[in-house]
């Protein structure tokens, strides 16, 4: 019987020097921010006194006077004020999966699902950008709020590292209970195994009300979709989480539609993903995460 | 198609208890072993596979349980050992043949192979094994399992006594069912065949396996036995022994608690060795004649025989009988001993004077008394024609010159007989006279008076020759110490057996292997009997294992659980 693994695992570091120095190279590029942001490196949607011009507009009583374009006032005879893009932070809201399923196995998913947040978490930080770290299990709970700063990452990975397991996986009150609290818009990243009860339809259902960019990070194991690889004979499943029992004989029938039902879950993911023009990665969890990370980012640029 | 081993309503029960196994055996509950996983959301469709095995789920896999039953089946039905020709309720009655005529090299051994192979392929509950030693005796009745047969024939050996077949054969024809038909019962004999064809009911089918024809160089065996009298002791006999193959080493002889010093005569031709016990006493002792070397406890390396008793001829000389000649004669012959006492005698030999004996006589007749010049008086039984025959040759009388006699004589010298109440020997006294005929001086005068003694005493007569397997010499009726072939062979056995004389004889006698031909009702071996061939028991164990791969690639296919 496979028993949680302990959090000893979790305990250590999340990150080392190459850690940091991997993820330096890495970049989050906004398309453009939501306005009203803090001044940082990502183009905003606010007209302000930025580098990069970006129209025009007439003058109304008020405006600066450095702003008017006296050549297009000789050329026109009317006054215009030339815009510039407003340079604003992207906040990064980190939603890491923390419920009982996430400790089970050895080594866990969680510590996989923790550094890969970490590791986004560094390439925001590291661009003057905002980082939230809300963890989640059968309801979202607040690690982090926003806030930014280089040196936030220490902080960080001492608070990722002090998480305990929490219940039973609820995307939907977990992302409603995020969706209410009423968050700039931002990069919302969910690091989860995304096994909900509900299925794929459930996590579908719970992450189509996020009004923010979403990039999801789906914690997988090569066992996942070959259970025979550590199953095998007359078995009584029991969800870590739920407590359900399956009586279950492997037979190569059994096992085809084991397959088939997670490759309808898996793609039912992905069609969502692709809907909600939302990043999907699939993170084996026994792989290096800082590389699958890093595929993300094409030309080390992450465009979201 | 019939079930050797089970009956068809046993057979049933079986699958029907293999059947009631299996289906608790699908309820069960498979035992599973539990393990923590981080979902079952993906084998909630998967799950429905195993739930066939769970008790409190219905049934849900009939196919399986049907194929499972199948295969349970026709294994249970290749252990009852289905034969698909097999006569349709015919009763088979095995006798198995323990005559000593079996005990030659491994003959028997491989009757009891043939026995145990044939009881296998027959219906257990429509078939016996009868064991034919001495009397027919059941080795294994219907119904009773094969593996008692087996243990059953291990300590059988072939008994000294003559085949029983032939009563075991009648006994089986007549506990025959009531109205059954000719195939209703065969009759399979393992061994010899019954001798005589005549016994077997012409209704019955029977059918003869034939063992051990081929011949085989089993050691030395006897295959005769039998006396001739001694050459000059008329109390002694010579024994007669053949034995065939072997290499010829002596033979062990014994009498019981008669001491005897007597000489054995050895001569060899054609694989046989004859040898010739001389100087044995007639005086009924058994003679046991044993071969030494390895198969010395064989029964056809050891003859036993009763040897003929052969007393002295008491004869009492009436005075005016007595001659010289006749004196010499007497005294000669070592068979005859003279009394004093006419009661005591076996013979008297009257002159002319005395009246009508109470015994047989050899009586000197006056010539004008009788016509003939020797007149043989005997019973009524007897045929004179053949007495004078028999007289003419016996008593040497073709050795006299009845010619001369009849010149010398002046008259016919006859020859004749006639039936009266004693055996008499009647001839001319004036034959005796030296000085007229030459009888006295003939080398037929001697055997007159010798074989005319024994002729009168009624000696009974010496076997000549017993040999097993051949037509036992009886005595003529009209002569007797004539012998002609009887019509019956010689029992190849050994055992007791009536004599020329009357009396029993034992003899332990084994043939050289000669198939009694059998004319008519020898049917093939395979006949009418149930064949290795027509078991289904290979087919269906194939059948099986057919089924096995088949559930093994649904099972492996998901198919079923």
């Amino acid at each position: 019987m496979n028993q949680p693994a302990s959090t000893t695992q979790t305990r250590e570091p999340l990150f080392d020097g190459d850690f940091l120095e991997q993820v330096q190279r890495l970049r989050l590029v906004a398309r453009r921010v939501a306005p009203r942001g803090r001044f940082a490196e990502q183009a905003s949607k606010d007209r302000g006194a930025g580098l990069e011009f970006q129209d025009y507009r007439p003058y109304v009583p008020g405006d600066d006077l450095r702003a008017i374009d006296w050549t297009v006032y000789r050329r026109l005879g009317r006054v215009f004020l030339r815009l510039f893009e407003e340079l604003e932070d992207l906040p990064v809201y980190l939603l890491p999966d923390i419920s009982a399923s996430m400790w089970l196995e050895d080594p866990p998913r969680v510590r996989a699902g923790l550094q890969s947040a970490l590791a986004l978490a560094a390439v925001a930080l590291g661009q003057h950008d905002a980082v939230g770290v809300f963890p989640f299990a059968n309801d979202l709970t607040i690690l982090s709020r926003p806030k930014a700063g280089k040196s936030r990452i220490f902080t960080l990975a001492q608070q990722l590292q002090s998480l305990e397991p929490g219940g039973q996986t609820d995307l939907v009150t977990s992302m409603k209970r995020f969706q209410a609290m009423g968050l700039r818009e931002g990069l919302a990243v969910v690091v989860s195994d995304f096994f909900d009860p509900g299925g794929v339809e459930a996590v579908a259902k719970a992450l189509r009300g996020i009004r923010h960019r979403l990039l999801l990070v789906q914690l997988v194991r090569p066992s996942d979709r070959n259970p025979e690889q550590s199953l095998q004979g007359d078995l009584q499943l029991t969800d870590c989480e739920s407590g359900a029992v399956e009586n279950v004989s492997l037979t190569p029938h059994v096992l085809e539609r084991y397959r088939a039902s997670y490759d309808r879950f898996a793609q039912g993911l992905a069609d969502f993903a692709s809907s909600r023009q939302a990043g999907l990665l699939a993170l084996d969890t026994e792989g290096p995460v800082i590389d699958q990370i890093a595929t993300l980012f094409e030309q080390g640029r992450y465009v979201v | 198609m019939s079930l050797a081993q089970l009956s068809w309503p046993l057979w049933l029960v079986g699958l029907g208890v293999v059947a009631g196994l299996l289906f608790l055996l699908q309820r069960l509950r498979v035992r599973h072993r539990a393990v923590v996983v981080i979902t079952t959301l993906f084998w909630q469709e998967a799950k429905e596979e195993a739930r066939a095995r769970t008790l409190v789920e219905r049934f849900r896999h009939p196919l399986a349980y049907l194929l499972a039953l199948l295969v349970a089946g026709l294994a249970w039905l290749a252990f009852a050992d289905p034969i698909w020709r097999d006569g349709q309720g015919t009763r088979y009655t095995v006798l198995l043949d323990g005559s000593a005529a079996m005990a030659r090299a491994d003959r028997f051994d491989a009757a009891k192979d043939a026995v145990e192979d044939l009881a296998g392929r027959l219906p257990r509950g429509r078939s016996e094994v009868i064991w034919c030693g001495s009397a027919p005796q059941t080795l294994l009745a219907p119904g009773e399992d094969r593996s008692l047969l087996a243990m059953r024939l291990a300590n059988l050996q072939p008994e000294a006594t003559p085949s029983s077949i032939g009563r075991a054969i009648a006994m089986a024809a007549a506990s025959r069912p009531m109205g059954a038909d000719s195939s209703g019962t065969v009759v399979v004999v393992v061994g010899e065949a019954p001798e005589d064809q005549a016994d077997v009911p012409s209704d019955l089918r029977w059918v003869h396996l034939p063992v051990g024809t081929d011949e085989v160089d089993d050691g030395a065996r006897i295959v005769a036995l039998g006396v001739s009298p001694a050459d000059q002791v008329w109390g002694q006999v010579d024994a007669l022994l053949t034995v065939r193959g072997g290499d010829g080493q002596a033979p062990q002889v014994g009498l019981g608690d008669v001491d005897w010093k007597g000489t054995v005569l050895r001569t060899q031709n054609a694989g046989e060795t004859q040898y010739q016990i001389r100087g044995l006493p007639a005086d009924g002792a058994v003679l046991h004649v044993r071969l030494a070397g390895d198969s010395a406890q064989s029964l056809a390396s050891q003859a036993h025989l009763r040897l003929p008793k052969r007393a002295p001829i008491r004869v009492w000389v009436a005075e005016d009988a007595r001659d010289g000649a006749l004196q010499q004669v007497l005294q000669a012959d070592s068979a005859i001993e003279q009394v004093a006492d006419p009661a005591q005698a076996d013979v008297v030999v009257l002159g002319s004077a005395q009246a009508p004996a109470k015994r047989p006589a050899l009586r000197w007749v006056a010539t004008e008394d009788q016509p003939q010049a020797i007149l043989l008086q005997h019973e009524a039984e007897l045929d004179s024609q053949d007495v004078l025959r028999y007289a003419l040759g016996e008593f040497g009388l073709d050795r006299i010159d009845a010619t001369e006699m009849a010149q010398t004589a002046g008259q016919a010298i006859e020859l004749g007989a006639q039936v009266g109440d004693q055996r008499e020997v009647r001839v001319w006294r004036s034959l005796l006279a030296s000085d007229r005929y030459g009888l006295v001086e003939s080398r037929a005068f001697p055997l007159l008076v010798g074989r005319g003694l024994r002729w009168l005493a009624q000696q009974a007569p010496v076997v000549p020759y017993v040999a097993a397997g051949r037509r036992l010499p009886m005595p003529l009726a009209s002569d007797a110490s004539g012998f002609a072939p009887a019509e019956d062979l010689l029992p190849t056995v050994a055992g007791s057996f009536a004599g020329p004389d009357g009396g029993a004889w034992e003899a332990s006698l084994l043939a050289p292997w000669d198939p009694i031909p059998w004319a008519g009702g020898v049917a093939s071996p395979a006949d009418g009997l149930p064949t290795q061939h027509g078991s289904l028991f290979t087919w269906i164990v194939l059948l099986v294992l057919a089924l096995l791969g088949l559930e093994w690639i649904l099972f492996g296919s998901g198919r079923i659980p």
